[in-house]
């Protein structure tokens, strides 16, 4: 392990980090907060001692990333980055050191949970600080150093595929920093525009700002305690939705458009039934929410009185699409407390959490185009139980998948079991109930933000005690990082030197 | 600059990660998956899966764009189809390599006939190389620049000019030639006046074309000319290298264990005694009365032959031994064999695709020590930031050094105080991570 190169390079994060930190003070000096301000300075210089400390453990290093140290460095900085954007929190007194750990993780990660138990009453500017965070983790902090540093070449390549979403992830462009470059001008341009378009709509440029971070890093920190529903606007939500749904899909999509393929997006098979998925699943939870499947059963077996609180369409079709593409996209804002729905919508979304965006975009979960594969793959098998000499390729969009890719899918899909399985066990262990425990560890694996229950979309997570806040800040960076890199850490074999 | 290469073979790859280190887009085509899977995640270059003479497969790519599309599978058939089929869909400049003696032991004109820009053989480059060695052994690589006036040397050190005290500045170079280089034992240094030159060394030279003849002697003292050579292993290197030699009216022996082969070459070379022997065999070597050979080559397909084989002669006791190394890691250790020099057909064809590149953007380029550095010409341009400043007071990239300028019809050996106008070129040395750096100075 090439530990001198891993800590020189986390120390330009450790530097970049207090650059980052730079817009929020000017917040904190345009709203007056005092507080937050030194809050802030401290947490700067924090960041540059910390940067120092690793430039001067890691000089005279050795210039050559191997696969393993790429792993390391991905996972550490994460990891790292969390800790120091906890800093902010920490100074100005509103949360101590654990719950502060979560909450920064929780947005670099997108996850968009919180511990903060009154948001409203909270210094703007950290609030501020929370969307940014969402905003650098979305696309990927690694991602945008390769796109400012030039030098890391292929070393970046290998690091660019620790950290992007999505299966097989490939480059745009023959140059990784090229493609790094590309996606976050996209990304930049689609902030600009939505926050536009959010100040048309009636936010203040604060409100916009915060708002358009989290929504396009798929995060869901809002500056409000009711999350969008504090606004209670058709035209802010639908804007906000289409943004949610542009952020999970597959960058890689929009650049194959730039080039003049006008119809990459439709054709896209991925795409198409991502789309599908929020089609479908809207208007079941739609139907659901009017009524039709809610028959909860009394524990006596008697039929629970029913027919109260129930929406008409159109209101129910507002609520029921929002809330579906939100928890698709692993973004996790709310206009309505889905917790109090029926049964049968509160487990659609929880499964909805568990597919989560399109590879190669800014979205959690495991990634529609996973399960595309996934079905595909169990179907061949399947035929093969009876057709034993049968040889067919897997494909997905005519493209054939690689029996080594289709491999990994299956431990992906493995490797997520073992970690909710294991997860929820420790959650109950330290006095969730179940429903809680287990919609917890679901919510952080996929970076989605609020689970059920005690946790659901009008709650928060302060309740939980510290052991659960560590545990699930670790899940969060395996969510986002897609399991394998921070697991492998795990691996005694990992760190042996032969 | 956009570069396709196709086959991600050896020298395929050698070529991709030598082009991608020096910031171009490369797109490398592969057949094979896993040889594929191994490019991508090694290099930073694009891949694509499929067979290089397909028109599909290059469309897909995107070959149409290309600026430089280079095929280097390893079937001659292959590269010469897809260079065709990729300039007929666009792309600038082909490059075709082929390994057999077909396509260019005639003078027929393929390259016209198939509308490709190069046919390079690596086997042809690389015999050419040894040649030119034998010709000039010491004489590492020559290069001219400046239209014909400057000449760059290298020469391999036999006899230190600096010894005791003596130190650089004290050795009597010619008038207009300087030490641009120390290359020892892979490291390159750039040389100041207390530096000291060690047997060994590899040199690299600079200077006027007249005087360059006189200043090999000084690192080498007088050289025996080569009458005898025996070459070992009669593939496509050593059947042209011996052609090459009888040309040159030199005796060859050329030793092949194949039978079969033997009697081809045989055939193919009238003044040449081919011997059916294995090199490897001692034996075999004292009975080819190797210690009256002035010049040992060995050039069989395989790596440790080749070095067995030349450590043998030299202990045999023939004068001078070259070895061909097909794996570059092996190249610098084989200097520590004894082995005088040694030729790595990949790197041969990779310098001459890399001169090709270069040529848009420098005059002329010479590649040395595996692309560490890299010599150049470079055309001042008027906005230049290095004009008007005494050399002395700019502050150049690490590992570079200006050697040459040429003004008019004048070749000047620069000193601190002087300085760079608009329309001259200049000759720099420089490591290939400070090329970028210093072509800023000279070029807008």
């Amino acid at each position: 392990m090439n530990f001198r190169l891993i800590a020189q390079y986390l120390s330009y994060f450790a530097g970049a980090l207090a650059l980052a930190i730079l817009p929020s003070i000017l917040w904190a000096l345009y709203f007056g907060e005092w507080n937050a301000l030194s809050a802030f300075a401290w947490s700067v210089a924090t960041c540059l001692a910390v940067a120092g400390g690793l430039y001067a453990a890691g000089r005279g290093a050795y210039l050559q990333m191997q696969y393993r140290d790429a792993l390391a460095f991905v996972g550490a900085s994460w990891l790292m980055v969390a800790g120091l954007g906890a800093l902010p929190f920490v100074f100005e007194g509103v949360l101590d050191p654990v719950s502060a750990y979560f909450e920064s993780m929780s947005g670099f990660t997108t996850t968009g949970s919180t511990v903060l138990v009154d948001i409203e009453s909270t210094a703007k500017s950290l609030l501020f600080w929370r969307a940014t965070t969402q905003w650098l983790g979305g696309m990927g902090i690694v991602v945008l150093f390769i796109a400012v540093l030039p030098y890391l070449g292929a070393g970046g390549k290998q690091l660019f595929r620790s950290e992007s979403p999505g299966p097989n992830p490939r480059g745009l462009q023959p140059r990784i920093q090229d493609t790094a470059t590309f996606l976050y001008k996209l990304y930049l341009a689609m902030t600009l525009v939505l926050t536009v378009l959010l100040m048309i709509a009636g936010m203040d440029l604060y409100e916009a700002l915060c708002h358009t971070f989290a929504t396009l890093a798929t995060g869901g920190f809002s500056t409000r305690q009711a999350s969008i529903a504090a606004y209670d606007s058709v035209f802010m939500e639908l804007t906000i939705m289409c943004f949610m749904i542009a952020a999970g899909t597959n960058f890689a999509l929009y650049f194959a458009m730039a080039r003049g393929d006008w119809r990459a997006l439709t054709r896209d098979t991925e795409w198409r039934m991502y789309i599908a998925i929020l089609v479908v699943a809207s208007l079941l939870i739609t139907l659901n929410i009017m009524g039709f499947g809610d028959n909860p059963i009394d524990p006596s077996g008697m039929p629970v009185e029913e027919g109260a609180g129930y929406y008409g369409f159109w209101e129910g079709l507002r609520y029921a699409s929002f809330q579906t593409v939100s928890i698709l996209t692993t973004s996790g804002y709310a206009t309505a407390d889905y917790d109090a729905w029926p049964y049968f919508s509160r487990m659609l979304l929880v499964v909805l959490m568990c597919v989560g965006g399109c590879a190669g975009s800014t979205s959690g979960g495991i990634k529609v185009v996973r399960f595309v594969i996934l079905l595909k793959s169990i179907w061949y098998r399947l035929e093969l139980t009876f057709r034993p000499k049968l040889v067919r390729a897997v494909r997905v969009a005519g493209e054939r998948i690689e029996e080594d890719v289709q491999r990994t899918i299956f431990t992906h899909f493995a490797l997520f079991g073992l970690w909710l399985a294991a997860g929820s066990l420790l959650m109950s262990w330290i006095g969730l109930p179940f429903e809680e425990a287990v919609t917890s560890v679901i919510a952080m694996l996929n970076n989605i933000g609020p689970g059920l229950g005690l946790l659901g979309p009008v709650h928060d997570y302060s309740a939980v005690p510290d052991v659960g806040k560590l545990f699930l800040s670790l899940c969060m960076a395996l969510g986002r990082l897609e399991l394998f890199t921070i697991t492998v850490f795990l691996l005694p074999a990992f760190w042996k030197k032969t | 600059m956009n570069i396709f290469i196709a086959g991600g073979g050896r020298v395929g790859f050698h070529l991709a990660r030598l082009l991608s280190a020096e910031n171009h887009d490369v797109t490398v085509i592969e057949l094979d998956h896993n040889q594929m899977e191994q490019i991508d995640y090694a290099l930073d270059v694009s891949t694509v899966q499929g067979n290089a003479a397909s028109v599909l497969v290059l469309k897909g790519a995107g070959v149409a764009k290309a600026h430089l599309f280079v095929a280097l599978t390893g079937d001659d058939e292959i590269n010469l189809i897809a260079a065709t089929t990729a300039k007929g869909l666009g792309a600038k400049q082909v490059v075709a390599r082929v390994d057999g003696p077909l396509y260019i032991e005639s003078n027929f004109l393929y390259e016209t006939l198939l509308g490709v820009d190069f046919i390079l053989s690596p086997e042809y480059l690389t015999a050419q190389e040894i040649a030119n060695y034998i010709d000039s052994p010491g004489l590492v690589a020559m290069e001219d620049f400046g239209k014909g006036r400057v000449r760059m040397r290298q020469v391999r050190v036999k006899k230190s000019p600096t010894h005791g005290t003596r130190t650089l500045k004290d050795v009597h170079l010619p008038p207009g030639v300087l030490l641009a280089l120390i290359s020892r034992n892979g490291n390159v240094i750039i040389p100041r006046g207390d530096t000291k030159i060690e047997v060994k060394d590899l040199v690299t030279l600079v200077g006027q074309k007249e005087q360059m003849d006189n200043v090999q002697k000084l690192f080498q003292g007088t050289e025996p000319t080569i009458k005898s050579v025996v070459i070992a292993g009669g593939g496509t290197i050593g059947m042209h290298l011996a052609k090459i030699q009888e040309q040159r009216n030199r005796q060859v022996k050329l030793l092949e264990w194949n039978p079969k082969r033997c009697e081809e070459l045989a055939a193919a070379l009238e003044h040449t005694t081919v011997i059916c022997r294995d090199v490897t065999s001692r034996v075999a070597l004292e009975q080819e009365n190797l210690e009256d050979a002035d010049m040992f080559v060995s050039a069989t397909k395989d790596d440790e032959r080749n070095i067995m084989a030349a450590v043998l002669a030299k202990e045999v006791g023939a004068e001078q031994t070259v070895a061909v190394v097909h794996q570059p890691d092996f190249a610098p250790l084989v200097s520590r064999l004894g082995i005088d020099y040694a030729v790595t057909p990949r790197a041969s064809i990779s310098n001459r695709v890399l001169k090709l590149v270069h040529q848009k953007e420098v005059s002329s380029l010479s590649v040395l020590e595996e692309g560490q550095i890299e010599i150049l010409e470079l055309p001042v341009t008027g906005d230049a930031p290095i004009l008007g400043k005494q050399l002395k007071d700019v502050r150049f990239p690490k590992d570079s050094l200006v050697t040459t300028i040429l003004r008019g019809d004048h070749v000047i050996i620069p000193r601190g105080d002087d300085e760079i106008h608009s329309g001259d070129s200049v000759i720099v040395v420089s490591s290939s991570d400070s090329l970028e750096g210093v072509q800023k100075l000279f070029q807008r």
